[in-house]
């Protein structure tokens, strides 16, 4: 695990928004997935995480730490995880320290990111790139997120909804990086 | 389809040309009185007939090379044979037809390439309300919502469209565009064949199909389906650049820096060749 103390690895989240704001570049990856849990409380189970709706929650059921597993049909890259988790309604039930994970399946799964939320409400962002510019997003058939701990010494945790986003694939191929201008864009494609 | 269609409607709004022609002065009911003028051919003197007749070969010539420009795409070209035509068979639906009557799908992607997302929601809006059975209008709407990067949505309406009707080939390519969006390549190829089983001149499937294989750096055959779109629509830098792209992939160097200074001259605006060029370079 990261016990490097610097704020990059192990960096602490306060707050988050009520409103989901995600740069234009990005797309929801989610629903190319299968989800599934560690555990849940019956009528709290996986679906609650995905149904937009921000009044139900996933509960797990057993022991720490908590998993939700997002397998994809393929490689994707994959840039920004969102969570809303809201400390004034779940008050031990929410999460404190997350570890993300990624790898090919469930036998090679490497951390990949480690955060601590701090009496979060609302949506978080938890970004995957890395420092180094080329890091922007990881590729990845698998993405693991973990509850090690709670609040208050919480056992079981809520979470409200999981949003999955990855980089829109480039417009034009074989170029790495997008075009900006208009006039580019235009003259860029046939439709 | 669209080439049956015009040919029967060509010779529909024939008879109204003629007529027009022939009768310019007078008034409506002209119908029941040029008919029998020509058929009773014997009592006529051989030669208004004969005027008459290459008269009409005339405007047949007009309308006919209008419409292989048009097929052609040199629309600039093809607009001022049309303004050749006298005023009242100019104005016939099967000539406006040709460029504004059933081109609002065509004006819709052109408010998309501009970005210009107010006008099209407008468009769609209005397309919608006026005719919800037409394929045009749900491909106004869904181009509005590929601008707003609502593939899914869009997708959906593009179906729609295909769905009212499925000879409608442009309904097929947008398909494939917004699978293309979605990464779902496979789907996107079955579109874009679909569009050239109803249409095998439709240069922008060819173009679709260029483009995945491109993405899949399947260059050869990328190059083949460009050429083929290129093979219709000579007028088309950005598909010349992107041969150029793919020749450039497989090392075909020379080649690749003909096809993107045909590029550039085909269109001095586009900056992509120019870029693709450099690149290459």
């Amino acid at each position: 695990m990261a016990d490097s103390s610097e704020g990059e690895e192990e960096g602490k989240l306060t707050g988050g928004s009520q409103q989901l704001i995600v740069d234009d570049d990005l797309r929801e990856m989610g629903k190319k997935a299968a989800w599934s849990v560690s555990s849940c409380k019956p009528g709290n189970a996986v679906l609650s995480l995905r149904d937009d709706n921000l009044d139900t929650y996933w509960q797990s059921d057993g022991a720490q730490p908590h998993l939700v597993n997002v397998q994809f049909q393929k490689k994707v890259k994959l840039q920004l995880v969102v969570l809303y988790v809201d400390f004034k309604l779940d008050e031990s039930y929410t999460p404190g320290k997350i570890s993300i994970r990624a790898g090919d399946g469930f036998h090679n799964l490497k951390e990949i990111k480690a955060v601590e939320l701090v009496k979060p409400s609302g949506w978080v962002h938890i970004s995957l790139s890395g420092n180094d510019p080329r890091e922007t997003f990881v590729i990845t058939f698998m993405l693991q997120i973990a509850v090690l701990s709670n609040h208050l010494n919480g056992r079981d945790t809520h979470i409200r909804q999981i949003k999955v986003y990855g980089p829109r694939p480039n417009p034009i191929p074989l170029q790495p990086f997008q075009f900006t201008s208009t006039e580019f864009i235009t003259y860029s494609a046939v439709r | 389809m669209i080439g049956r269609k015009a040919q029967s409607w060509a010779t529909e709004n024939y008879g109204e040309g003629v007529q027009n022609d022939i009768s310019d002065d007078s008034r409506l009911n002209m119908t029941g009185d040029a008919r029998p003028l020509e058929q009773e051919g014997p009592n006529v003197s051989s030669t208004s007939i004969l005027s008459g007749a290459s008269e009409i070969l005339a405007l047949f010539r007009i309308l006919g090379e209008g419409y292989r420009l048009s097929c052609l795409y040199r629309c600039q070209d093809a607009l001022d044979v049309y303004n050749k035509l006298p005023h009242k068979l100019y104005h016939s639906e099967w000539v406006l037809s040709q460029y504004s009557l059933e081109g609002m799908d065509v004006y819709s992607t052109v408010l998309y390439h501009l970005k210009e997302d107010m006008k099209l929601s407008y468009l769609a809006q209005e397309l919608v309300s006026t005719d919800r059975l037409a394929p045009q209008s749900w491909c106004a709407m869904g181009n509005c919502y590929s601008l707003q990067k609502d593939h899914e949505t869009a997708l959906k309406n593009f179906q729609r469209a295909v769905q009212l009707n499925p000879r409608f080939a442009y309904g097929h390519t947008l398909c494939g565009h917004e699978y293309v969006a979605l990464e779902d390549f496979e789907s996107a190829i079955k579109s874009y064949q679909s569009a050239l089983r109803v249409d095998a001149r439709h240069y922008n499937a060819w173009y679709g199909l260029g483009m995945i294989y491109l993405r899949q750096e399947k260059f050869e055959f990328s190059e083949h389906h460009f050429r083929m779109a290129v093979g219709i629509n000579r007028h088309s830098s950005v598909i010349m650049s992107y041969i150029g792209t793919a020749l450039h992939a497989l090392t075909r160097n020379e080649e690749a820096l003909e096809a993107m200074e045909l590029a550039i001259i085909a269109d001095k605006k586009t900056p992509l060749p120019m870029y693709q060029k450099a690149l290459s370079l």
